[in-house]
């Protein structure tokens, strides 16, 4: 599966540079940002997509970017020490290394065990009202656990895509999270498939998180087995972090 | 013996069906990419339903016109208890899987989420909904489908045999109804049936009317001139479309209007329009090249999987497990190519082991020749129309 999924990517990413108009080409090359080596994925899951015009925009009119993480448990920071270890002030912390000269602001606006349509509910209230220029929306896995209907996440991920789109709202869509005890006996595919065919139909920018997590599973980089309490947070923290880096290195990429 | 006059073709494919259902339901088996389901729109699921159908109807056909209707409902019912049990048997594996990993369950960033999982707060409540066929898990969701329409079909039977055009019709009103309005029946904690039976019934009702209709209704919808150009170009241009999507999707490259459409015509819930048709024109492609008498299906190569094809029951419950076990394996052992390879390989190998098994242990029970297994031989020897 990795390995077809990374010619998958690799493909794309080759189409990509042939179709690259040639001013993006020769735009100034930034300060590569180290990556620890434990959050390292192959650099196709990060593939170049969409420009994230809006972000884009507010960022060099107002040399600042506002984020919202629209999301559940995981966005919340679940099994992590506290909520400055959450992905979303993790993003904060990294994409400020990649954009120094702008202040960045990241809101966490997680909730626990939401579903797409839940948070569709609070989106004028948590989302609009806050005015952000781009909104991480992370979602799937509470549809996934209950076995929902993958055609109602799809027109639920559908609707707030086109809302905060008229709002002249940059979205960024983010799959579910992935352990094997969880694989075993819940089918997250069609939910992560279903995803990423929303972001291919609005062509927006997919932080693939089930496949990020599930090749550090793979090469065994982080196990929660037989951990005390103390060190399995430890661990959620790590990922977290790895996380806010690999999606402010993905967020950085499409600010074009 | 008139086994002789059974025909092969309904056990040959309906083993192959059995053994994609496997194959497809090990998630994300690479060996799922060489299956019905990413070559034509339709898969292994319309192939079961709409065999499940005609063999219904060959078999209780048989016996209301010789021994009534009434007995011949009974045995419906019979048959429904059988699959019902088969049911409550996969629930209970999917069960002893969920508490194991429940109870070693170490993911602090998983746990919150999985408190959604109410089967674990309320076990009491889940397994009453799995009794009432509500709760279905994942992949265990064709069986509840194929009872209820066996259960509708003991009192749609003798007025098919009577009326099957009116019948039909009436079936094609819900069938429509389905896909306009959306009815389907709830599940446990949420959602809806993943196999409509509103709309699954009329594949199911489509086979069993052809199966009624003698051997000479059959060969003029055969003949019907044009209909197999028809059918056969119809085919064509769904295997190629699918096939090409199926490669596309390899590049994320599938075009977004392309999928909307397969999504808005082809959906699996309600039995999309384009899967029916794809279907319909696959099932009678099929049937007019490969006749009855056809060698391959005397041939060693489709003996295991015609021996599959007649204990389906069995064999199709044997896959399900298999499939969970198969996940495991490649899960917590290796995701490597070569071990989807094997692990689907061992799968069907201990499926095709297990059919020659229980045709062993039927042919080893026969001759006792009691009355128990005359009447249970019934089905075998029931006319088979004159195709």
């Amino acid at each position: 599966m990795i390995t077809y999924c990374r010619a998958r990517a690799m493909a794309a990413a080759v189409l990509a540079t042939l179709i690259m108009p040639l001013p993006l080409l020769a735009q100034t090359p930034r300060q590569p940002i180290p990556l620890p080596t434990l959050c390292q994925v192959p650099d196709e899951f990060l593939a170049d997509s969409s420009p994230l015009a809006n972000s884009t925009r507010q960022l060099r009119t107002e040399r600042r970017l506002k984020i919202v993480a629209l999301g559940s448990s995981s966005t919340l920071g679940m099994g992590a020490s506290g909520p400055d270890a959450a992905y979303p002030a993790r993003l904060e912390a990294a994409l400020k290394a990649h954009l120094p000269f702008a202040a960045i602001q990241v809101v966490n606006k997680g909730m626990s065990r939401q579903s797409a349509r839940q948070m569709l509910d609070r989106l004028t209230s948590d989302v609009l009202s806050e005015r952000p220029a781009l909104v991480v929306w992370e979602t799937g896995t509470a549809e996934a656990v209950r076995g929902a209907e993958v055609d109602d996440l799809v027109s639920a991920l559908l609707t707030g895509v086109d809302k905060m789109g008229e709002a002249g709202i940059d979205v960024l869509l983010m799959d579910t999270q992935y352990s094997r005890s969880t694989a075993r006996i819940i089918n997250f595919q069609p939910y992560v498939d279903a995803i990423g065919q929303v972001a291919g139909m609005r062509d927006l920018v997919l932080f693939p998180r089930y496949l990020v997590m599930r090749t550090w599973v793979d090469e065994d980089r982080f196990s929660f087995t037989d951990k005390p309490t103390a060190e399995a947070r430890k661990i959620a923290d790590q990922i977290y972090d790895c996380l806010g880096r690999l999606l402010a290195r993905t967020i950085a990429k499409a600010l074009k | 013996m008139a086994a002789t006059s059974r025909d092969l073709r309904l056990d040959f494919f309906r083993g192959l069906a059995l053994i994609f259902i496997f194959v497809d339901h090990i998630p994300d088996n690479l060996v799922g990419y060489f299956t019905l389901a990413n070559i034509v729109f339709s898969d292994a699921a319309e192939v079961f339903v709409f065999l499940s159908g005609y063999t219904a109807a060959l078999v209780f056909g048989a016996i209301l016109a010789q021994q009534g209707t009434t007995f011949a409902v009974a045995q419906v019912l019979k048959r429904c208890w059988t699959l019902y049990v088969a049911h409550i048997f996969l629930f209970v594996v999917f069960v002893a899987q969920v508490s194991y990993t429940a109870a070693k369950f170490d993911n602090p960033m998983f746990l919150d989420e999985m408190k959604v999982w109410d089967f674990l707060q309320e076990p009491h409540i889940a397994i009453l909904q799995a009794l009432a066929l509500r709760f279905q898990p994942h992949f265990l969701n064709i069986l509840p489908l194929y009872i209820v329409l066996l259960l509708a079909f003991a009192f749609i039977l003798p007025a098919l045999r009577r009326w099957p055009l009116s019948v039909l019709a009436v079936s094609a009103g819900v069938y429509l109804a389905a896909a306009v309005f959306r009815f389907n029946l709830r599940t446990y904690p949420e959602g809806v049936w993943y196999f409509n039976p509103f709309g699954w019934q009329i594949l199911f009702l489509i086979g069993a009317a052809l199966a009624l209709t003698d051997g000479d209704g059959r060969r003029r919808l055969r003949e019907w001139p044009g209909l197999i150009w028809l059918s056969a170009g119809f085919l064509a241009v769904c295997t190629v479309a699918r096939t090409a999507m199926t490669i596309a999707s390899f590049f994320d490259a599938v075009p977004a209007w392309a999928v909307q459409f397969v999504w808005l015509i082809g959906d699996k819930i309600t039995l999309g329009p384009l899967r029916l048709l794809n279907f319909l024109a696959l099932a009678h492609v099929t049937v007019s090249v490969l006749r009855k008498d056809h060698p391959l299906f005397r041939s060693a190569f489709a003996e295991p999987l015609t021996r599959c094809g007649q204990h389906s029951l069995n064999i199709f419950c044997l896959g399900i497990f298999l499939s969970f076990l198969g996940h495991f394996v490649l899960v917590e052992i290796s995701q490597a190519i070569p071990m989807h390879v094997a692990v689907s390989a061992a799968g069907i190998l201990i499926m095709f082991g297990t059919a020659y098994f229980l045709t062993w242990a039927k042919q080893r029970a026969r001759p006792a020749g009691n009355a128990a297994a005359i009447s249970r031989r019934l089905p075998q020897t029931a006319p088979q129309g004159g195709e």
